[in-house]
């Protein structure tokens, strides 16, 4: 089921004119920063579909610019997002791209980078300020704005999911769905889970304490 | 969840609870939230669609399209072959619609594009039923369950599916909150339901230079008049010969076969006219 609360339909209180191209738009970069862990120097934007056509109109580039920036679809400030960026000196690029037709038409890729890292995530929105986070790094993802989830890069190999599980349940977390997507050439594998309960921060450490663990991020959205 | 109207009403039929009710409990078993948690950030809603209707109302709106700017608050003035009542109804669907358009804070319902719709007809229909907040309240309860069900049964957005799954889910919304806030059988909502997405439904996504602007905000209007209308109906009796659920299935259809043009992409129907692709030129000329 696409719509799995009735929030999904009447929850998303958000800055116009549109909720798919502003609100959704600004959602997807909001979780694209959450996932690179950082703020970005450089981010270069792919607009595909629906959104390449019109991005312009519904003020995608501005809600897009303003998620990498940190803010969120009801933040009355994603207006300034062209001035906020030239001060906080963010470079970014608009591109029209076409990601293929396995893509919804309202997606976008994002390449962030800082000086030593580099990370590209490509996000839908999926209807109503709905999103879905469909691929980080060339892995396949499946995640968009459930509220507690947990996003874990790791070197596939034995017993990671083990790991990861009792990590969970030391802090009594209850996992009520994980998947993960694997890379068997590079041998890494993305794991998303969703808890039934807040995710405290402690539990970013706890994992990382694993040396097969390279990232842990909570997307709390 | 519900997967569809007739078995979200059956079960309130057979379960004897409220509809409201009967969702809000759902709600909270199937995301796990507290029902008091729930209730407490539907009010938040609530009162972020009262705020921007009154924000609205009294801020100047300046928009990309300097004709469609400031539009709606002429039609604060008396009826003329409308009530009162109604004339305001769809004033205020437009005065947010506006609102929207020019970046101003507001709900999807279901979406930005048609989210004038919803807090027009349900605050509209307080006032002339004279109810209370605790009835909108559940009113609105209901028009959120009832927009679920459509967006898993075929889609909530123009871009997948046209403005019927927009403008046309939101009247479909309206139409069966305000049935259930007149005290209508569950079968009056049905028909409501039916009616108004019928009324709307294969209507084109074709905004003008791509901006939620133009048709957007007047068709917001007839979302309203749509919902009323259905309401009307189906409150004097009449029914839908083809059962809501059916409806929706339709509009799936009917969406999947839109055109590319036709869903948002600003490159078909109104916006492929020779103005409205004036009007995109003298807007991007200069970026
Ligand atoms: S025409 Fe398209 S963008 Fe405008 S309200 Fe309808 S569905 Fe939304």
């Amino acid at each position: 089921m696409k719509y799995t609360s009735i929030f999904d339909v009447i929850g998303h209180i958000m800055v116009g004119p549109s909720s798919s191209h502003t609100a959704g738009a600004c959602q997807i970069a909001y979780v694209a920063q959450l996932l690179f862990g950082k703020k970005p120097k450089s981010v270069k934007i792919g607009l595909h579909g629906s959104f390449a056509e019109t991005y312009r109109g519904h003020g995608t580039d501005i809600a897009i610019l303003a998620g990498l920036l940190g803010f969120k679809p009801e933040d009355e400030e994603i207006k300034n997002a062209f001035e906020i960026a030239q001060e906080e000196g963010l470079n970014y690029t608009f591109e029209i791209v076409d990601l293929g037709s396995e893509y919804h038409p309202n997606s976008v890729s994002i390449e962030m980078s800082d000086k030593i890292e580099k990370m590209t995530v490509i996000g839908s929105s999926i209807g109503g300020g709905n999103i879905i986070i469909k691929n980080v790094n060339g892995l396949d993802a499946g995640f968009g704005g459930e509220p507690n989830t947990l996003v874990i890069l790791n070197q596939d190999k034995i017993g990671a999911l083990v790991n990861i599980a009792n990590t969970l349940s030391k802090f009594n977390l209850n996992i009520g769905s994980m998947k993960i997507s694997r890379d068997l050439k590079k041998k890494i594998a993305l794991t998303w889970l969703e808890a039934d309960s807040v995710i405290p921060d402690e539990v970013i450490s706890a994992l990382k304490k694993y040396s097969e663990i390279k990232w842990v991020r909570i997307i709390n959205v | 969840m519900f997967e569809s109207i007739s078995q979200l009403l059956d079960e309130s039929e057979t379960k004897s609870i409220p509809l409201h009710k009967l969702i809000l409990k759902d709600e909270s078993e199937y995301t796990h939230i507290s029902e008091s948690d729930i209730i407490e950030r539907l009010k938040n809603t609530l009162a972020i669609m009262k705020q921007s209707l009154e924000k609205a109302l009294t801020t100047d709106i300046e928009l990309p399209i300097k004709e469609a700017s400031n539009q709606a608050k002429k039609l604060l003035t008396p009826g003329i072959f409308f009530g009162d009542n109604m004339k305001d109804a769809i004033a205020w669907a437009m005065i947010i619609s506006e609102y929207n358009s020019g970046m101003g804070l507001i709900v999807a319902a279901p979406t930005a594009g048609s989210s004038g719709v919803l807090p027009a007809v349900l605050f509209k229909a307080k006032d002339i039923l004279g109810k209370s907040e605790e009835d909108v309240f559940n009113a609105l309860v209901v028009a959120a369950a009832i927009g679920a069900i459509i967006g898993n049964r075929a889609m909530l957005s123009g871009s997948e599916g046209g403005c019927q799954a927009e403008v046309g889910v939101a009247s479909a919304m309206s139409a069966a909150a305000i049935t259930y806030m007149a005290g209508g059988s569950h079968t009056q909502i049905s028909n409501a339901i039916a009616l108004s997405l019928k009324n709307l439904l294969g209507l084109i996504c074709d905004p003008v230079a791509g901006l939620v602007i133009s048709p957007c905000i007047k068709r917001n209007a007839i979302g309203v008049v749509n919902a009323f209308l259905a309401t009307e109906m189906a409150l004097s009796g009449l029914t839908s010969i083809i059962p809501a659920d059916e409806i929706i299935d339709a509009m799936m259809k009917v969406g999947r076969k839109l055109p590319y043009e036709l869903k948002e992409t600003g490159l078909g129907g109104i916006a492929a006219t020779k103005t409205g692709k004036r009007i995109k030129k003298n807007i991007f000329s200069d970026k």
